[in-house]
């Protein structure tokens, strides 16, 4: 069933759609849940279940062979007339383009920093250096809440995994938020994202192999250590920083949006902001869920088909992509209540904002830490600042939408 | 009825724990124990819900 219909032509990438993206998700939700862009041959998945459903489709049938971030560019001028090679094994393609075993293998070399105890023994580190922040940014008075409390936060503590030096910080920050805004001129495409970060990663794998690989980082000696099937081919510097590039960019890029505009979202609602302070310690950690619903930039995820299935009723060729519309789904008023109003406390029994399936958010719990952890400091600091939203700028991204610049003005 | 767990795909996120601690649960490494892989009618319920909560999608059940 293609929506070739004359009343009903979307173009999700053009400057129109992305200045004002709700109603045309509410719209599609409504009439054309299922999408087919024929520009594109993607179909468009925009309710909470069948973008639930699908992720969680596994067996290699749908793969982010063609990058779960890619262009219009290259989604107009590659149509496939059956399903793509898959990703190479030899050289390791880059992480998010893998298959099973291999996505699986490479994703679980890494991960052990980032489950949730260990994440947790982050906790200390992340409010010292939210306080840090803090003591040199209220005396100025005024600040973009995003970047230079919670982004500077952010890439920190991302440095520190990596085991490179707090100095490179600010400048890989800059460099992440330069990949991810929005050029109606030019698409980012995820591919320049891993050419950009080769050379701040690859000194931290030499670092590694330098100390010899010994366990004190998992983050990076696991890949390290890895053998490649029967071979036991170990990995380059090269393969093993196209693996961690997702770690690196996830925790920069959207926990600081998050942060500052969900701060944001609960100060415009004096009496739900009341409801929290008055016991913040209980009252934040559920706030900050329906901050991550509310705020979360990232727009979409594509896939490829590996074989003909069928998704959310829709029969799909191998070749074909699906896009998973995730911030739509998080608005579904299907699943959400009131699905546009912020509610501190809101039940929220499934969450979407991180994907799901096999390349469900490596950093979710760091991110979700950190949002917790600098929203705390903040509002437990600063008793009075208010918000110069006439100066805040979105950055209005095709694949990851926020605030990139939210001035706070803070008094005592 | 069997308990199957795609260990690749488990991440040890611990929603399933959360759901049924007397099915799953984690080592000090984080690394899902399967405390019992034949479950009863009981047990059911709480794995089915264990299964709906994971993230990855790891977890079935088989009759």
């Amino acid at each position: 069933m293609t929506a070739t219909a004359a009343d009903f032509d979307i173009d999700l990438f053009s400057p129109e759609a992305v200045a004002d993206l709700e109603p045309i998700y509410r719209e599609l939700r409504d009439r054309r849940p299922v999408y087919y862009s024929r520009d594109y041959d993607t179909f468009f998945l925009s309710r909470f279940e069948d973008v639930w459903d699908a992720l969680r489709i596994g067996d290699n049938l749908l793969l982010a062979t063609e990058t779960n971030l890619p262009t219009p560019e290259y989604l107009r001028s590659n149509h496939n007339t059956a399903a793509p090679p898959l990703a190479s094994t030899n050289p390791m393609a880059p992480g998010p383009t893998l298959h099973s075993p291999w996505y699986e293998e490479m994703r679980a070399a890494h991960i052990a920093p980032l489950r949730p105890k260990s994440v947790a023994a982050l906790r200390d580190l992340v409010r010292e250096l939210a306080r840090e922040r803090l003591r040199k940014l209220l005396p100025l008075g005024r600040f973009n809440l995003t970047m230079d409390y919670a982004g500077v936060v952010g890439v920190t503590v991302i440095c520190s995994l990596f085991g490179l030096p707090r100095t490179r910080a600010e400048q890989i920050m800059d460099k992440v938020n330069e990949m991810t805004r929005y050029d109606p001129e030019q698409s980012v495409s995820l591919a320049s994202f891993f050419t950009e970060l080769t050379g701040d990663i690859i000194p931290a794998i030499q670092a590694r192999r330098a100390a010899g690989a010994d366990g004190s980082n998992m983050l990076i000696d696991g890949l390290v250590n890895y053998r490649v099937g029967e071979e036991q081919r170990a990995l380059s510097d090269e393969e093993i920083c196209n693996q961690l590039v997702c770690a690196m960019v996830g925790g920069i890029e959207s926990m600081p949006k998050v942060t500052s505009q969900g701060i944001m979202e609960l100060w415009r609602r004096p009496e739900q902001m009341a409801q929290v302070m008055a016991d913040l310690d209980a009252s934040l950690p559920v706030a900050v869920q329906e901050m991550i619903r509310y705020c979360a930039p990232a727009q979409f995820t594509f896939r490829t088909a590996h074989q003909d299935l069928t998704v959310a009723g829709q029969r799909v060729r191998a070749g074909q992509r699906v896009a998973c519309l995730l911030f739509s789904a998080a608005r579904d008023e299907r699943e959400f209540h009131d699905p546009d109003e912020f509610i501190w406390n809101r039940e929220i029994p499934r969450v979407i904002s991180f994907g799901l399936g096999q390349h469900h958010c490596i950093v979710k719990h760091l991110a979700t830490l950190e949002v917790t952890t600098l929203a705390h400091e903040f509002l437990s600091t600063v008793k009075r600042f208010e918000f110069a939203l006439d100066d805040a700028g979105r950055n209005r991204g095709v694949m990851q939408r926020g605030w990139t610049n939210l001035p706070v003005v803070v008094h005592d | 009825m069997r308990v199957i767990v795609n260990r690749a795909l488990c991440d040890g996120n611990g929603e399933c724990v959360r759901e049924a601690p007397d099915v799953f649960a984690l080592d000090d490494d984080e690394n899902l124990v399967l405390l019992s892989e034949q479950i009863d009618a009981g047990q059911a319920g709480r794995v089915r819900l264990a299964a709906r909560a994971c993230p990855k999608a790891a977890i079935r059940i088989e009759d």
